[in-house]
């Protein structure tokens, strides 16, 4: 495996074979982001290749101050939000207010037992509708490895918001799943 | 508060052993933050399909390719545009003639005040008025 320097310097000086290689090392991290912010699946997949366009354009000014896939997931992350800026989706607002984070939980279960990988469908399901940001610190923590600082520089929060966020998310999911489970 | 404050330390608590799948209790909250930590490993339905490199690797030749070729094609043109002029000028034996401009060479001030006053209305226009018009 090429080490990121290596590759950045390849891409700069135009070598497309050192491109795809790097498109095929990030495509899952730009598939999280951009698969769990957007919701219109017919959008997905252009949205992802104009990630990919825009860290073509740009590597110029990717000077290493962070790892390459926590810049290429910070493109990733303004481009999804950007898009749903565009389509005037509201990102901006956490629903913080009791009362609506009481309605996620109080929201209609599966009304039969779930067996072990209909429960984890259903759980990714319901991650898909927290807020934007509860999703985002959840996915680049859990599937993509990265640790509170990547995710604060991902998405400009500060490590102690990510933290809390991170925490909030999963206690949200956790009082939904015992509510199903009937506890 | 302090029950609070308590509640929050014991979900932490519960959080940190079920991320290092140590979280063997089988009460309620444990139980359901098991599964939650077991759902939040299982990757999201949408996947790019096999040969997304390829394609974006082609869109992004042929996006550098066209600009080349077209101005390729707008040289060529400005080329015989300029090689008719000059071959028109020499055929006709053209001697340029100022006619009125002669004349206001004299006020040749007033044309760069106009435009430098141009310019200031302008750049007003686009810094202190349309700003308060849009919000």
């Amino acid at each position: 495996m090429m080490d990121d320097r290596a590759l950045v310097s390849r891409v700069k000086s135009g070598d497309m074979q050192a491109f795809g290689l790097l498109i095929r090392q990030n495509e899952r991290l730009v598939a999280h982001m951009i698969g769990r912010i957007v919701k219109q699946s017919e959008d997905r997949e252009e949205l992802c290749q104009d990630v990919f366009m825009k860290v073509f354009d740009r590597i110029g000014e990717f000077g290493f101050q962070s790892r390459l896939s926590t810049w290429i997931a910070t493109v990733a992350y303004r481009h999804a939000i950007n898009h749903l800026r565009k389509q005037q989706m509201a990102f901006a607002d956490l629903p913080e207010s009791h009362d609506s984070l009481e309605r996620f939980i109080d929201s209609e279960n599966p009304e039969t037992t779930l067996t072990e990988s209909d429960m984890d469908q259903w759980i990714v399901k319901l991650i898909d509708q927290l807020p934007v940001q509860y999703k985002t610190v959840l996915t680049l923590y859990h599937l993509d490895g990265m640790n509170y600082a990547e995710i604060g520089t991902i998405t400009e929060m500060p490590e102690g918001t990510v933290k809390n966020y991170l925490f909030r998310a999963r206690q949200l999911l956790k009082e939904k799943v015992k509510k199903h489970l009937g506890e | 508060m302090s029950d609070i404050k308590s509640f929050d330390e014991q979900e932490e608590f519960l959080q940190r052993e079920a991320e290092q799948s140590q979280l063997k209790a089988t009460d309620a909250d444990s139980r359901a933050y098991r599964h939650v930590f077991r759902a939040l490993q299982q990757e999201p339905e949408f996947k790019l399909s096999p040969s997304f490199s390829v394609r974006v690797t082609s869109r992004l030749q042929s996006a550098t390719t066209r600009p080349t070729r077209e101005y390729v094609w707008l040289a060529l043109g400005l080329l015989c545009f300029i090689g008719g002029a000059v071959f028109a000028v020499m055929q006709l034996q053209f001697t340029p003639d100022w006619g009125f401009l002669k004349g206001m060479a004299r006020f040749g001030y007033l044309f760069i005040f106009g435009a430098v006053f141009i310019f200031v209305l302008q750049w007003v226009d686009k810094k202190f008025i349309r700003p308060t018009l849009t919000h």
